[in-house]
């Protein structure tokens, strides 16, 4: 009975983030339509080259269909995506999906690499953080662990990445320090990417389990005299979870920029080098592309974080 | 309104620099705006000559961070480096500020339609990593310091559009504004004079944390060759540069990385500091810390020997307590909340704590549960349950004990449950822990016990979350949980306080029903005395710490000895009451636990004070059989 009920409102908070989805990713296909209509200068006149004639540069805005309507480009725009078609690199003529597809799984590695690292370091962490101070004891590890991870978190990606490929790479000689060659390639970015969310992540379920740990319920569960290890595992770390989840799910999106970044530190032959080379080298359709993809992803990931916290606390469903 | 903003301003300073992190950010910006004043003009030409002859040098003399592959003066050209790079931070925040800002503002003056489609796009907008957003704007604008300051400035705006439209609604709910509106206060007035002075503080905290986001930003920018393009150089060009002469001279790139680290950290810090500073409440923990703290174990006891002590009737007692003491450790002497006291429960007995609160009921209680949280101490001569000593040292057959022999009902059962376990589980959980039941066994006991304390079908509301019951209901929940184990003796701190009247008797009759049927002896906590007298055959009234009267219900009603009990019951409505007179209350304040009174406790507030009242502490000794007082007055040979 409690189940359809649930199901319900579940199956509502599922309607409403897909319609939110849907709108914000139609917003974002036209940001990435009006993209190349924003760029100063002829697109036509870029791929036609510099000692084209007027009559060339005419061929290639008809073949382009950029002499269509502003509206008929973007309704051929959106069908072309629908088709997985997201028109040719101006520079290599390569098509941009092949683009995509050459880099997105690189891309991937390394976020989910950093992702694992994030998720897997920073919840023991800040647990065993919040498990050492609470109370206000151990003043003393209190203040060097926030110390640690505010230094951490102030700390932006290209640095980590610098002094981290300075330290481990040219220092130690331990890691390689550029390219996608060998498998541990990828543990100096994805640590850099994931240093920072990890240290903001520690910290904030360091705060919701001292906030946890506060609570009425807990003292019923020392009241039980329920084991300590297990008011922490399952009294404290359900209460927990929901708002490390929340807040992991949005530094996700900050992990994407991440890569963005560190990957040109790297040369980690992924999205980010090539939105990156494609945005000095004026390659509109290959930056659209990448920008629509890294756009969706961000809009995805927000969006279903949302939706997973419907289905893990059972007090949003009263909502 | 000038002269009313000065005062928080002078408020906010003293908390400000105790922050640990205030004195360095401060003294770190400060050192920065000189380097960005003078930097330039005394290093400029430094940062700028070349010597082929001396390039890649290490650090020397001549150079202090040596020089770069074209020769130039490192350090002369981190500092001149400083004005650009601060200089475009501070430009992208002044952009994203006015277009935040005002784009916040139209949205909370906005029709209410326009206002939700504007907030739902400011949400969205934040989703975006602000780095993200800047990379996607200089791919429209192109790559360029202009264009880089425009793009950060645009993809930060978001924030303070969010901050600026959220104070702006909050502030434009307040009764002032609305007085404004109704005195015809146009609109622009009305932001000038109502909205912005309001809004200003937290803007400002806001400005210091995005400058240094936004100097991180740009370096960032650089770093990417979308920035800075040479030969103008800021600490992110510095850095690209660098970094291509890594293996060689790494200070190079490591110089500027850590100028922007150091200065990104400085703004962050100061902003924390600042915003700390203006929000007092974010420093009562703080402030605590800063007593000195004395060490040893969490609730750390000690014990005396004392022989053996059996009932009036010859039966040993249930509880026995003895000199039970509960400090708090405080700056100015430990805070005394219970104070030296001792009584007795025999089996299957129900007797109540009523006092006022602070009067230490709930720390006996805790300390009698061995709960009593860190960094509060309990020591006694003797506290024993079913002839057990709480005091000893093996923690874990104690919790053994306890979490079979004694159950805990608590004020407030919302927040006493767990909302994240259904009720089965936590109900369940006891038997499960203590006796190894089977998970499902303990379920249809948890069933069986939910059914005792009147919950109706209890095998479907096993799966349901405590959100799902009425706040009776909760409690029950509670109570059935304390029966799992057959306790002997059951807690209840205030177990009705928090629930509607009709509510609270029938809670006390299911209290009252588990007393006669599992013969379980209770200690139930109130300030009510109505609850008290409805189920308890024995009262302990409590003052300041320490129990004042020991008396039975009956005397209790008709004649009690303590003037401080007899005030208690004045104070008490009841049906008899002379609806002419005004109800009584006891005058003064009761004494604050740090700075108890010499003497009897409760001797500034007494109508019958003596002399001796206010020197010498009065103990709790019997005025008859089942009847004990500590008050100097009552034990006087009657006149």
């Amino acid at each position: 009975m409690a189940s359809t009920r649930w199901g319900r409102a579940a199956a509502l908070a599922l309607r409403r983030a897909a319609a939110s989805l849907a709108s914000v990713l139609a917003a974002l296909m036209l940001a990435c339509f009006l993209l190349v209509h924003l760029v100063p200068g002829d697109p036509a006149l870029r791929v036609a080259g510099l000692d084209a004639t007027p009559e060339d540069v005419a061929n290639v805005r008809h073949t382009l269909g950029l002499d269509l309507p502003l509206s008929q480009q973007f309704v051929n725009y959106v069908t072309g995506i629908a088709r997985l078609d997201f028109g040719k690199s101006f520079v290599t003529r390569e098509p941009v999906v092949q683009v995509i597809a050459d880099r997105l799984p690189k891309t991937l590695e390394l976020a989910t690499a950093a992702m694992l690292l994030v998720m897997g370091a920073s919840l023991p962490l800040g647990m065993v953080a919040a498990a050492l101070t609470h109370d206000d004891r151990n003043r003393f590890f209190d203040v060097a662990f926030t110390a640690a991870t505010s230094a951490m978190s102030a700390l932006p990606n290209f640095l980590s990445a610098t002094f981290l490929a300075f330290f481990f790479a040219v220092w130690l000689r331990w890691l390689p320090a550029a390219g996608a060659i060998e498998w541990s390639s990828v543990i100096l970015p994805a640590v850099a990417v994931g240093l920072r969310p990890l240290a903001e992540l520690a910290r904030i379920v360091r705060v919701e389990m001292l906030n946890a740990l506060a609570q009425d319920y807990v003292r019923t569960a020392r009241g039980k005299r329920v084991p300590q290890w297990l008011i922490y595992l399952r009294h404290v770390l359900p209460n927990v979870l929901t708002g490390a989840l929340t807040i992991g799910g949005l530094l996700f999106a900050g992990l994407i920029a991440g890569t963005v970044v560190v990957e040109n530190v790297f040369a980690w032959p992924g999205l980010g080098t090539a939105l990156v080379q494609g945005i000095l080298a004026r390659d509109y359709p290959v930056v659209q592309g990448i920008t629509l993809l890294l756009g969706f992803a961000v809009v995805t990931v927000n969006t279903s974080v949302d939706a997973a916290l419907t289905f893990l606390d059972p007090r949003a469903v009263k909502r | 309104m000038s002269r009313r903003r000065r005062s928080p301003t002078l408020q906010t300073a003293r908390p400000f620099f105790r922050a640990a992190s205030a004195w360095p950010a401060a003294a770190v910006l400060g050192l920065l705006l000189c380097l960005v004043v003078a930097g330039p003009e005394l290093w400029g030409a430094a940062a700028l000559k070349t010597s082929i002859m001396r390039s890649g040098e290490g650090p020397s003399a001549d150079f202090l961070l040596g020089t770069d592959r074209l020769g130039r003066d490192l350090l002369a050209r981190t500092v001149t480096a400083s004005r650009l790079s601060l200089g475009l931070a501070l430009a992208a925040t002044a952009i994203a500020g006015v277009l935040g800002v005002s784009l916040g503002i139209t949205i909370a003056f906005a029709t209410p339609r326009l206002q939700a489609a504007g907030l739902r796009l400011i949400e969205v907008l934040l989703g975006f990593p602000g780095i993200l957003l800047a990379i996607f704007v200089t791919a429209i604008i192109g790559p360029g310091v202009e264009s880089s300051v425009l793009a950060i400035g645009i993809a930060f705006s978001p924030e303070f559009a969010r901050l600026a439209s959220t104070l702006a609604l909050s502030v434009g709910g307040r009764d002032y504004i609305a007085a404004a509106r109704v005195l015809g206060v146009g609109r622009v007035r009305l932001l000038r004079r109502h909205v912005l002075p309001n809004i200003a503080e937290t803007l400002t905290i806001a400005v210091f944390s995005t400058t240094g986001a936004a100097l991180i930003a740009i370096s960032s920018l650089s770093f990417l060759g979308l920035g800075v393009q040479p030969p103008r150089f800021d600490w992110g060009r510095m850095l690209v540069e660098g970094v291509e002469s890594f293996y060689a001279t790494p200070i190079a790139a490591l110089a500027p990385a850590t100028m922007i680290a150091t200065t990104g950290l400085a703004l962050g810090f100061f902003g924390e500091a600042l915003a700390r500073a203006m929000n007092p409440l974010l420093w009562s923990s703080a402030d605590a810390s800063e007593a000195d703290r004395e060490s040893g174990n969490a609730a750390g006891v000690t014990t005396a020997a004392r022989p053996d002590l059996t009932l009036s009737d010859g039966t040993p007692p249930l509880l026995d307590v003895d000199g039970l003491t509960v400090t708090f450790p405080a700056p100015r002497g430990d805070v005394v909340a219970v104070d030296n006291i001792d009584f007795r429960l025999a089996e299957r007995e129900i007797v109540g704590i009523v006092g006022e609160s602070g009067s230490g009921k709930t720390q006996t209680a805790l300390a009698i549960s061995r709960l009593v949280s860190y960094p509060g101490r309990v020591a006694a001569r003797r506290l024993t349950l079913a002839g057990r000593d709480l005091l000893a040292a093996d923690a874990r057959a104690l919790d053994r004990f306890l979490g079979t022999r004694l159950a805990l009902v608590f004020q407030d059962p919302m927040s006493s449950l767990n909302p994240a376990l259904s009720i089965g589980t936590q109900v369940a959980e006891p038997a499960v822990v203590h006796q190894r039941m089977r998970r499902d066994a303990a379920l249809l006991r948890a069933g069986e016990r939910m059914g005792e304390v009147h919950i109706p079908r209890p095998e479907d509301r096993l799966a349901q979350y405590p959100h799902e019951f009425s706040g009776g209901m909760q409690q029950r929940a509670m109570i059935a949980m304390g029966l799992m184990n057959d306790p002997a003796l059951i807690v209840a701190d205030e177990p009705t306080t928090a629930l509607d009247v009709t509510i609270q008797a029938q809670v006390i009759e299911v209290l009252r029903e588990i007393n006669r049927r599992h013969r379980t002896a209770i200690l139930l906590i109130s300030h009510n005395i109505g609850v008290i007298a409805g189920i308890c055959s024995r009262v302990l009234v409590m003052y300041a710490g320490r129990i004042v009267e020991d008396v039975s219900l009956a005397t209790l009603l008709v004649g009690p000895a303590h003037p401080y009990t007899r005030a208690l019951m004045a104070s008490v409505p009841d049906v008899a009451a002379d609806r002419e007179q005004p109800l009584q209350t006891i005058a003064g304040q009761p004494p604050d636990p740090g700075r108890l009174p010499q003497g009897c406790v409760f001797a500034p507030r007494c109508d019958l004070v003596r002399a001796r009242c206010r020197t010498d502490a009065p103990p709790l000794v019997a005025l008859a059989p089942r009847h004990r007082v500590a008050c100097w007055v009552a034990h006087e040979p009657a006149p």
